[in-house]
């Protein structure tokens, strides 16, 4: 009887692992975007140079109006955003975490985010055309 | 009734069905645009290209060496022959009668030699000659390149040594045994029927050996070894003679094989040509300790009725090309089959 | 009665004799290794990576030896379930040590019943094992591509199209595993004087070799052995023998779908269709070269086997061309060495077991030895 207790309890532990290394592992394309956008009343600029970096992947170098595009593993993520000024030097870096919840909303507007937006993550602007 | 089920017991399960397989592949064939004739005139030229090769099984598994994985050893033999015929140069059948004559002392050499291997190693004869094929093939890589052959026809061009992977031997004995007496109706169905001949002359010479003093010793060795101790019989010369006489088999096998198919292919080519000679014979009734010649002829047609068949049917039907993996999986299900059915005959 | 030295004739030839292919093997990479003109730092490198990535295979091997079952073929059945595992965590692009730990959860209840279908065949052919599994690992690697080739996408729901063929279905000939190229590998980077060692990859064999110490242990691992050295006497002792030689085998499928996944996450490609012949053939080459035999294999085998097999591999078709100006004869001769010394172990092995029982035969007969 303990036997069958045992195997069933690591049979769950085991399973419960995969469910962990499919939801940690999975990897999706964001969209880091440096336009100008409009959300809601406020808008926001995308006139800076920046450096955008995503857990430890290598830094973004985005011009204003750019967009590019970082993969990342997993649902939890930090972000660190350095702002340039006009000789490319980190004048202000700015870091937040974020947990990517909706399967549609992989946008990341980098202005919004600098603009202590708490919805600066959305569904792709384009896609709304 | 009683009748159907003891044949089926002695045709055995797989056979029966592999048959009827077919049979409904000839049947389906017309319907879905398929000529019947073309297929069973491939059917037919196949069964000649690989029957001797099949033959060859015979004499190593009555006795008791198993399966001839290493027939490949027997093919190189071939492979030298023929190639040493075209650089002969000398084209039709006396081409190929030149190719045999080569091969075959070099298959006694190497049959003589695999003989006295096998019988240090018995009960272990098949993996080992599957391995002593492998690596004499590997092996023959090096000397392909490394052989004085010069013939233009058959030597890379730029280097001006070293065979090249596929001689044509268009031009020299291509269908040279194929084409006598034989006949051709409308376009698609072609009747090799020298090719047969020849085969029926092999299979009456191997049933006649089988029937002397020297055949009934060896099959004697297979089947009951000590038996034939007692009577005074040799078994390692029994089993030598017997290994000889599969190379031999499967140098001439594959001289016909290639003036039918009219390439001759070096390095790796024969690598695994071993297992669908020994498929069919599986196929044809075969077991790993005996064979008749009704199971080399029956396999054969079967074996290679499969093949030509369900490429075209199957690719037809589904539109997909399943050829390959059905091969795969019908020619070694067959002597996974057979290998697995040792255990039942021992335990009755 | 004078003691025998230590170092007396017999001693040194019997030792010559049982480690005659390691010795035959260091001899060849003795000469080979100038001819090549390989620096030591690049060997050095080739064999450190080569060892992380093939040791787990060769491992794999050691348990059914142990059980009297030779060498397992149809270790290329665990190959494929470590495949197939690769191809659906490529499919739902799933990265990183993650990716890894995952194809293996997922392969894992392939391999056991691949595993187990394995080791029942063999117990049906007892006496023919290495045949029949020989057989058998190319009967599945038709089932195998009838379900890669044309059950995915059809049967098996792929998502992601870059996996498939241009014609819709069945999976293409290369799959990219940049997704978990090197995850294990550089989990913890280590280097020591430029030279990058995959040391997670080394702690994962470490573990591996423990266990194996820990097992021969185990009942069940007396049980294998007992097994292996008479199958009737320890049937008479009780234990299950046809049991036993089940699970040795299926422990070997698994460990070897493991092996390939780790293999394969060093390489980063994965030929969909061919990746998993090799791994058997070589796995067992590089076995035997270090010394092991169809019936007796060490860890330490399993380590020289791969460093000497995989030293003639790399050396030589460079050897070949500097020697006869041709790479190509070298590669052959790498081809004919890998086969011929399977050939080698096997007759060894044969003839030693015929001998035995010429001589307890002989023994029954009532014949002067």
């Amino acid at each position: 009887m303990r036997r069958i207790l045992v195997s069933a309890l690591l049979l769950a532990a085991l399973v419960g692992l995969g469910f962990y290394c499919y939801d940690a592992g999975r990897a999706y394309d964001l969209l880091v975007d440096n336009h100008d956008i409009t959300l809601g009343e406020n808008t926001y600029s995308g006139e800076r140079d920046v450096n955008v970096i995503l857990d430890a992947n290598e830094p973004l170098e985005m011009a204003p109006q750019d967009t590019m595009v970082s993969t990342v593993a997993g649902k939890k993520h930090t972000i660190t955003v350095e702002i340039l000024d006009e000789n490319y030097e980190v004048v202000e870096t700015v870091t937040g975490k974020f947990t990517l919840k909706d399967p549609e909303k992989r946008f990341l507007s980098i202005p919004a985010f600098l603009g202590k937006n708490t919805e600066w993550i959305i569904e792709n602007p384009q896609k709304q055309k | 009734m009683k009748n159907i089920k003891n044949f089926l017991e002695k045709a055995g399960w797989p056979r029966v069905i592999i048959a009827l397989f077919l049979l409904a592949l000839f049947v389906i064939a017309p319907f879905v645009e398929v000529r019947v004739d073309a297929s069973i005139s491939d059917t037919l030229v196949r069964f000649g290209m690989n029957g001797v090769m099949v033959l060859a099984m015979v004499p190593m598994i009555q006795s008791g060496c198993g399966l001839n994985f290493g027939l490949p050893l027997g093919i190189i033999a071939g492979l030298l022959g023929a190639v040493t015929s075209i650089e002969i140069g000398i084209p039709g059948v006396l081409g190929i009668l030149i190719a045999m004559a080569v091969a075959v002392p070099i298959a006694v050499i190497l049959g003589w030699a695999y003989g006295l291997l096998l019988n240090r190693v018995k009960g272990g004869e098949m993996m080992i000659a599957t391995y002593v094929g492998f690596s004499s093939v590997a092996f023959m890589c090096i000397m392909w390149l490394v052989l004085p052959y010069k013939s233009s026809n058959m030597v890379w061009g730029y280097a001006g040594k070293g065979l090249r992977t596929t001689i044509s031997v268009e031009g020299f004995w291509h269908q040279a045994i194929s084409d006598i007496g034989s006949f051709q109706i409308g376009d698609f169905f072609y009747c090799p029927t020298g090719m047969f001949l020849f085969f029926g002359l092999m299979c009456l010479g191997m049933w006649l050996f089988l029937k002397t003093k020297t055949g009934t010793a060896m099959t004697t060795v297979g089947s009951n070894p000590e038996y034939a101790r007692s009577s005074g019989v040799n078994i390692d010369n029994m089993r030598t003679i017997s290994v000889i006489l599969s190379t031999v088999l499967g140098a001439i096998g594959i001289i016909i094989y290639e003036q039918s198919f009219g390439f001759v292919q070096l390095y790796m080519g024969p690598f695994y040509m071993a297992f669908p000679a020994v498929s069919a014979i599986l196929i044809g009734g075969a077991s790993v300790h005996k064979a008749t010649i009704m199971n080399v002829i029956i396999g054969t047609i079967l074996f290679q009725g499969i093949l030509t068949m369900t490429p075209s049917v199957i690719n037809s039907m589904i539109q997909t090309d399943m050829s390959e993996v059905i091969r795969i999986i019908v020619s070694n299900g067959m002597i996974l089959y057979a290998l697995t059915r040792v255990m039942r005959v021992k335990k009755s | 009665m004078t003691k025998q030295s230590k170092f007396s004739k017999s001693n040194l030839s019997h030792l010559l004799a049982a480690n005659a292919v390691p010795i035959v093997f260091i001899l060849i990479s003795v000469i080979g290794i100038p001819l090549s003109k390989f620096s030591p730092g690049y060997l050095i490198q080739e064999m450190l990576v080569r060892l992380s990535r093939d040791s787990f295979l060769v491992l794999s091997l050691l348990i059914p030896i142990m059980a009297g079952m030779g060498l397992n073929f149809g270790m290329v059945l665990g190959a494929m379930a470590g495949q197939i595992g690769l191809i659906f965590i490529s499919d739902w692009n799933i990265v990183g040590i993650h990716g890894m730990v995952l194809a293996m959860l997922i392969s894992t209840p392939l391999a056991i019943f691949l595993g187990w279908m394995c080791g029942a065949i063999l117990n049906r052919a007892k006496g023919r094992e290495m045949v029949t599994g020989f057989i058998l690992g190319f009967f599945m690697n038709g089932v195998y591509q009838l379900v890669v080739l044309y059950g995915f996408g059809k049967v098996i729901p792929v998502q992601n199209a870059k996996l498939v063929l241009s014609r819709g279905f069945g999976v293409r000939n290369v799959t990219n595993l940049e997704g978990i190229r090197k995850c294990l590998d550089n989990l913890i980077p280590f280097e020591i004087s430029g030279i990058s060692v995959p040391l997670a990859t080394f702690l994962v064999i470490a573990a591996f070799c423990v266990f194996v110490v820990w097992f021969r242990r185990t009942k069940l691992g007396q049980d294998m052995r007992a097994v292996g050295q008479d199958m009737d006497v320890a049937r008479s002792a009780g234990i299950p023998v046809e049991r036993t030689r089940l699970i040795s085998i299926m422990i070997s499928t698994v460990l070897a779908c493991y092996g390939q996944i780790i293999f394969l996450q060093n390489i980063g490609t994965m030929n969909t269709y061919n990746s998993h012949e090799q791994a058997g053939m070589f796995a067992i080459a590089s076995l035997l070269v270090g010394g092991a035999s169809v019936s007796r294999a060490s860890i330490l085998n399993v380590f020289v086997g791969v460093v000497l097999f995989h030293l003639m591999f790399v050396v030589s078709p460079m050897a070949g061309k500097h020697l006869i100006g041709e790479a190509q004869l070298g590669e052959y001769f790498r081809v004919f060495v890998s086969y011929g010394i399977i050939a080698i172990a096997l007759v060894l092995h044969a003839w030693r077991r015929f001998k035995e029982r010429e001589r307890s035969r002989s023994a029954l007969r009532g014949e002067a030895a």
